[in-house]
């Protein structure tokens, strides 16, 4: 009786931490969609606008993700922490977590301190190449948290969208990295950051393309293969980039409905491999 | 069978988008009616004649009476100083970026090329930028003017839409031509000493 009372009391303590540990990821996951929505927007916000003041709602949206997803790292380790037998099997989720979001929260400061010695910096800087890192690796932790917490436990079926939220913020991020690697919006007084045109045409025309490719195999495994999991995230992301890339642009209102039809190859891939 | 005819009509609806994408839309987007915006001002001076040591004020309204503008710009320059310093103190100002001040010897772009020609400036002159600017939108750009020497204190005023896609996108359309090649309307006020 002993025994089972102590069993039951030691599951209801695992449960409600991995839950914790969870929701923690969840936060992790959002937060780092936030910004990496944020930081489209605020690219087309400086094309477009050439603000020149640093309170903008694109930086508002990114600070609210940075924060969101600090808070999710924080409850990530306290949902950890007190995980007994089973805590090996999220350290990996943490641990990139705290990596990622210790690079994000430490480039605030290296990128005011930029800044103040270099002016305006451009798309890529030691400053945002270290953000988009800590972005990049924050997502992959939460992504990896999800995800075990899902294959470890008997969720609800509908709890499984949850790799959606977990997979997108990863492709965005890498997204961002490929970018800034790639986009000629990075030459200022002082230094040339820019990538020379032919490397850059390369990284693009390849790694696009395998990225691509590389979150949809993702989703569609972490979802045991299920239907529409790929077409919703295709869709999620082309929503997400005609909202902060085209729709600000007045001019190029008009190219929504062609590039709408971008969804077309994610719905046909979806239905071949199911 | 079923599973042949969705392999089938995958491809099919695969290859109409493939084609789209390669041969069509591009094609379709260049065919596109280009935007054009159409920049105008009306400025007005409060004295045509003054003492020196006396102040004078140039309002001027700019609209831009056509399609949406990436960029507006009203550029006022002063070919009878060398620097700008306290002779001309901006009154009036509503447009989105902060005023550009450019001074004798900076690069500068010249006849409506956005920058791919260039000269130098040959006089000083203050930049009013927005950006973007939406049709029928009216901003506000006044300066008090001090002259420090007796004489005809001239000022070049004129308005630039970006993208400069017609020959309506800048205004004045014609006359006198300024350092940078492009037309300009000249308020003169005499300075008596």
């Amino acid at each position: 009786m002993t025994n089972l009372t102590s069993n039951l009391t030691e599951n209801f303590l695992k449960t409600r931490s991995e839950i914790i540990f969870l929701v923690g990821s969840i936060l992790t996951s959002f937060g780092i969609l936030l910004v990496t929505v944020g930081g489209s927007w605020d690219i087309t916000n400086h094309l477009l606008s050439n603000p020149e003041t640093f309170f903008s709602p694109p930086h508002a949206l990114m600070y609210s993700g940075v924060a969101i997803s600090l808070t999710g790292v924080v409850l990530s380790f306290i949902g950890w922490k007190n995980l007994q037998k089973s805590s090996d099997s999220y350290f990996l989720s943490l641990k990139i977590q705290l990596i990622g979001i210790g690079l994000l929260t430490g480039a605030g400061p290296l990128d005011f301190i930029w800044h103040s010695y270099f002016g305006l910096d451009g798309l890529l800087s030691p400053p945002h190449f270290t953000l988009i890192i800590g972005m990049f690796l924050c997502s992959i932790g939460g992504m990896i948290g999800i995800s075990r917490y899902l294959k470890f436990n008997n969720s609800e079926p509908v709890l499984k969208y949850l790799l959606i939220l977990a997979v997108i913020p990863v492709w965005l991020s890498a997204s961002g990295i490929i970018s800034s690697l790639s986009l000629p919006f990075s030459s200022t007084d002082f230094f040339e950051f820019n990538p020379e045109p032919t490397i850059a045409f390369i990284i693009a025309s390849l790694a696009y393309p395998f990225l691509i490719s590389l979150s949809l195999t993702l989703i569609f495994k972490l979802s045991n293969y299920q239907f529409g999991f790929m077409s919703i995230l295709g869709g999620l992301f082309l929503l997400i980039y005609s909202s902060t890339a085209i729709i600000p642009n007045f001019a190029m209102f008009d190219t929504i409905q062609f590039y709408s039809l971008n969804l077309i190859p994610f719905i046909v891939a979806d239905i071949f491999l199911n | 069978m079923n599973k042949f005819l969705i392999y089938l009509s995958g491809f099919v609806i695969l290859f109409l988008y493939f084609i789209l994408t390669i041969f069509i839309l591009p094609g379709e987007f260049l065919l596109a009616e280009q935007l054009i915006p159409e920049p105008f001002f009306q400025a007005t001076l409060s004295n045509s004649e003054i003492i020196l040591g006396d102040s004078f004020r140039l309002d001027i309204v700019s609209v831009n009476n056509g399609d949406y503008a990436d960029i507006h710009i009203v550029s006022v320059a002063f070919p009878d100083l060398v620097e700008i310093d306290d002779v001309v103190k901006i009154a009036t100002y509503d447009f989105s970026l902060s005023p550009s001040y450019i001074s004798i010897g900076e690069k500068i772009g010249s006849k409506y090329s956005g920058g791919v020609e260039t000269t130098f400036a040959q006089y000083p002159s203050i930049e009013a930028m927005s950006r973007p600017l939406k049709s029928n939108i009216e901003t506000h750009f006044d300066i008090v003017v001090t002259p420090n020497t007796s004489g005809i204190f001239n000022i070049y005023v004129k308005s630039i839409g970006i993208p400069h896609s017609s020959n309506v996108s800048h205004y004045p359309y014609s006359g006198i031509l300024d350092h940078q090649n492009e037309y300009v309307q000249v308020y003169s006020v005499t300075v008596n000493p």
